[in-house]
């Protein structure tokens, strides 16, 4: 195992990656033209950075997961749901992180790709200076005690065949943490520390509230004393008095055992609760990332403004100045073009439609993804990537389809008109440079 | 150990008990559906209003659902009412019984294991007259002059206009149906029988409900589920006022696309734009009373807010009364005139919005409100309210909420606390007020 481990670390960067990505992504890579780029354009990112080790305790680079929703006649995926695309943060020890966000956006899926319950795509996961995200499954099972999760329905994510001495202790028993003699007794302790009476030792989860069920969950995630817990919705599934005594107890097993918590959850009053820094996603991007002060007194995104105007406040005499937004979140499959957001801002301007913001820091470790925020320069750099970008794809269009039709050539106009609808977009000056690249 | 064992054994029920319960329950349900399928007529269901304002008075409804575990008092003993034009939000955890009272309204208790037991739900309802033999007597149209007077003949009668064939032309109603003589009768919902009530049903008290992934059928189209609707209800309208009419209710709850929704299945649509569709059957009959039982909660928040700012725009256009079932008390704070805090089956507090938030009274009211982290202020820790609910079947007759209460006296364990009038819109069910109340009148 020692010999696998050091020949790991040799290998340099590109080598790592081929090794190590999934072999359907790379044979995607080769055949299909448009996100298959993207795909490689990605990992060329991370093989460039693979000589940087994170300082945090858990950091996220560059984290993409994509799901296969089409292939085509040959089998080979050709349409991607980008789940989870390009998020990166960073999170100290003994803090918590919340994640909200609309359902759809790819909250859980981030969760559940950071503990590699789904593969990577490409980016990478650092667990205490130790890139996780790269190690064989049965390496990572090692350290999997140290990172545990909390799933979202207390009601479906319990075995109904198994007493709750069995679910919680199971896994300890399965990682060696326990022997059989102490069994018992390791499990009542954890149990004790997650309010649950002894004597539901022997009990099924069906006799039991939702609270209890939620309290039995958590116990199972703690029994392997972890030092990171991914919170999955803990609280979304209970009632209001449950809800608070579920959130005071996290906060106290936080207090106690010094976990560093990621707290996905869409309710903003919660995460406001028990968060110190909140990230905010939309359409599996992330599009502010901040401290929790900085947040919810400081807030940039006006995605972020219209998530918390839509919460109610119980007080009859606020008088809410809602920004409501129109329409729903859009398809993940088919995202918006540009800032995914501009279909439903109301400050959308002519680049958002065309040009994807840049994800950057703002103020002091407050970042937001939105071209409100940009320079006078920095806008004017994105329009030339853009325009650079689209005269590229019009070359490419072009010499494509001199290939396949040479005869069509000759009659410039007509090339001009099934060019891709995209460039037909740009604004009026540069239409003239664009013909003469044509 | 003892001790241990007994609250092992508590929710054990032995063979020979669960046998007993078995022979009472059938006995009970046997007798309630006695009660429904006999004959009844008008004079029974026909009732007067206490107060002439409210559309809808509950009356000290019990409602219970014979188990085998033994009968568990879903609703025991809810009082309050819904003013005409107003929204009443009723609030409580769940399995506090707010959903079963909404079902009882309806009619819609699963029977024959859930029934209505005892006491009344009084609605205003507009019920066709009918004549001698039964039947609803139609209005006809008739001749009028230049100043719309009906014209009469010699003998001071009506003159009808008549179609082709001789025959009397029913006059329409301004949703295309025909229209019927009415009167404004107030009706015991509680004692009507099924045949009447689909009368009311959907025309007159129309629900929306829960979880909008479920409730619409996925086999049929949007289009022919809203159809449905006003073909029931709207007697002798026609296909394609009934099409106008569909697309007009999809045009109203601010769907885009309504020719286009019309035609998709329900798995075609979002969360958000499924609610809408139900919040449209809802509309489709202009109910008087719209019951909303959690309409938002299976919704992400930008969708909640854009459907409650609908509810609240339709209430002003349709003039009707919302009742406002809920567990989230921002919800409540933001729609409701009045407030009622249901808990374990019972009302234990209610009051208008401004009463419930600023002055709530009873401990269980305080303590939801302390419990739920809000955005706009920091605490260090939530308050929470001890313990659970107490289990259904066999409540204790002291309060129910003695043993989860930090205020509770040696008073509390005597018999449940009756209601206390603290102001003239706001009651309790709570010892602690008693004093306050008597001090008040004696002043």
């Amino acid at each position: 195992m020692a010999d696998k481990k050091t020949k790991k670390a040799d290998v340099t960067g590109e080598e790592t990656i081929k090794t190590e990505q999934p072999a359907e992504v790379l044979e995607t890579a080769a055949a299909v033209e448009e996100p298959a780029a993207e795909v490689v354009a990605a990992q060329e990112e991370t093989a460039a950075t693979s000589e940087y080790v994170s300082d945090a305790f858990l950091e996220v680079r560059n984290l993409c997961k994509y799901f296969v929703v089409g292939t085509n006649f040959f089998g080979r995926p050709n349409k991607w749901l980008k789940a989870v695309d390009n998020v990166s943060f960073k999170l100290q020890k003994g803090k918590t992180l919340g994640i909200v966000g609309e359902s759809g956006c790819g909250k859980t899926t981030m969760g559940r790709t950071i503990l590699r319950l789904h593969d990577v795509t490409s980016g990478e996961v650092w667990f205490k200076g130790e890139k996780i995200s790269d190690l064989s499954n049965r390496e990572f099972d090692k350290r999997r005690p140290h990172m545990q999760m909390i799933f979202q329905d207390p009601y479906a994510s319990l075995s109904p065949r198994l007493t709750v001495g069995e679910i919680i202790g199971e896994a300890a028993r399965q990682h060696g943490m326990v022997d059989k003699a102490g069994f018992y007794d390791y499990v009542i302790e954890v149990m004790k520390m997650c309010g649950l009476q002894p004597h539901y030792f022997e009990r099924y989860p069906h006799e039991f509230s939702g609270g209890q069920r939620q309290r039995i969950c958590i116990a199972r995630a703690l029994a392997l004393k972890p030092e990171l817990v991914i919170c999955d919705e803990p609280v979304s599934a209970l009632d209001v008095s449950i809800q608070a005594q579920i959130i005071n107890m996290l906060i106290e097993l936080r207090k106690t055992l010094g976990l560093t918590y990621v707290f996905i959850s869409h309710d903003l009053s919660v995460v406001k609760h028990i968060s110190d820094e909140v990230g905010v996603m939309y359409l599996g991007t992330m599009v502010e990332y901040g401290s929790k002060e900085s947040i919810f007194e400081n807030t940039l995104h006006p995605y972020t403004k219209a998530l918390f105007s839509a919460v109610p406040v119980p007080n009859v005499h606020v008088k809410m100045n809602r920004v409501i937004l129109k329409g729903d979140i859009p398809s993940p499959v088919n995202p918006p073009s540009g800032c995914k957001f501009h279909t439903r801002c109301d400050n959308c301007m002519e680049i958002c439609s065309k040009v994807a913001p840049e994800y950057k820091e703002v103020e002091q470790g407050h970042f937001c993804a939105c071209h409100l925020y940009n320079s006078e320069e920095d806008t004017a750099r994105l329009w030339a990537a853009y325009e650079e970008e689209q005269r590229r794809i019009a070359e490419e269009y072009a010499a494509k389809h001199a290939k396949h039709k040479p005869e069509k050539v000759a009659e410039g106009e007509d090339d001009g008109a099934e060019a891709p609808a995209e460039v037909q977009g740009i604004p009026e000056g540069e239409h003239s440079g664009q013909a003469a690249s044509e | 150990m003892a001790v241990d064992k007994q609250e092992r054994n508590k929710h054990y029920i032995s063979r020979k008990e669960s046998r007993e319960i078995a022979k009472n329950n059938s006995k009970m349900i046997r007798n309630f559906e006695k009660q429904k399928k006999r004959k009844i007529r008008p004079e029974e269901y026909v009732t007067e209003m206490k107060d002439p304002n409210n559309i809808v008075e509950f009356d000290d409804l019990h409602t219970f659902f014979f188990s085998d575990a033994g009968t568990v008092k879903a609703v025991n003993g809810v009082t309050f009412s819904v003013p005409a034009g107003s929204t009443v939000g009723v609030v409580g955890e769940s399995g506090c019984g707010k959903s079963v009272t909404s079902l009882s309204l309806m009619q819609l208790v699963q029977a024959p294991s859930g029934q209505i037991v005892s006491g009344s739900i009084r609605f205003r309802a507009d019920m066709f007259k009918l004549d001698e033999h039964g039947r609803k007597i139609p209005v006809y149209e008739t001749e009028t002059d230049e100043d719309g007077n009906d014209k009469l003949d010699e003998n001071g009668n009506k003159i009808y206009k008549l179609d082709a064939r001789g025959k009397k032309i029913i006059k329409k109603n301004e949703l295309g149906g025909n229209m019927y003589e009415m009167e404004r009768e107030v009706v015991d919902i509680a004692k009507m029988p099924t045949q009447a009530m689909r009368m009311i049903r959907g025309r007159e008290i129309s629900m929306i409900f829960q979880e909008p992934m479920t409730s619409l059928n996925p086999v049929f189209t949007i289009g022919n589920q809203l159809d449905e609707v006003g073909k029931l209800h709207i007697e002798g309208i026609s296909k394609e006022k009934v099409k106008e009419r569909s697309i007009e209710m999809l045009n109203l709850v601010g769907i885009a696309d309504p020719e286009g929704v019309y035609k998709k299945y329900p798995h075609e649509l979002s969360g958000g734009m499924r609610q809408r569709v139900m919040i449209a059957i809802a509309l489709l009959c202009n109910p008087k009373l719209i019951i909303a039982d959690e309409p938002t909660t299976a919704l992400d928040v930008t969708i909640q807010a854009q459907i409650l700012d609908l509810l609240r725009e339709i209430k002003g256009k349709i003039n009707g009364s919302i009742m406002l079932i809920t567990h989230d008390l921002g919800v409540v704070a933001e729609m409701a005139d009045y407030v009622v805090v249901m808990y374990a089956g019972k009302v234990i507090e209610m009051g208008t919005a401004e009463d419930i938030f600023d002055r709530p009274l009873h401990p269980y009211t305080i303590g939801l409100q302390k419990s739920k982290p809000t955005v706009d202020q920091v605490t260090d820790e939530l308050y929470c309210i001890p313990g659970f609910v107490p289990n259904p079947i066999n409540m204790p007759n002291y309060c129910y909420f003695r043993d989860r209460c930090d205020k509770c006296m040696e008073k509390c364990s005597g018999e449940y606390p009756g209601y206390v009038q603290v102001t003239p819109t706001h009651k309790v069910a709570c010892y602690l007020y008693k004093d306050m109340a008597k001090e008040e009148t004696n002043g």
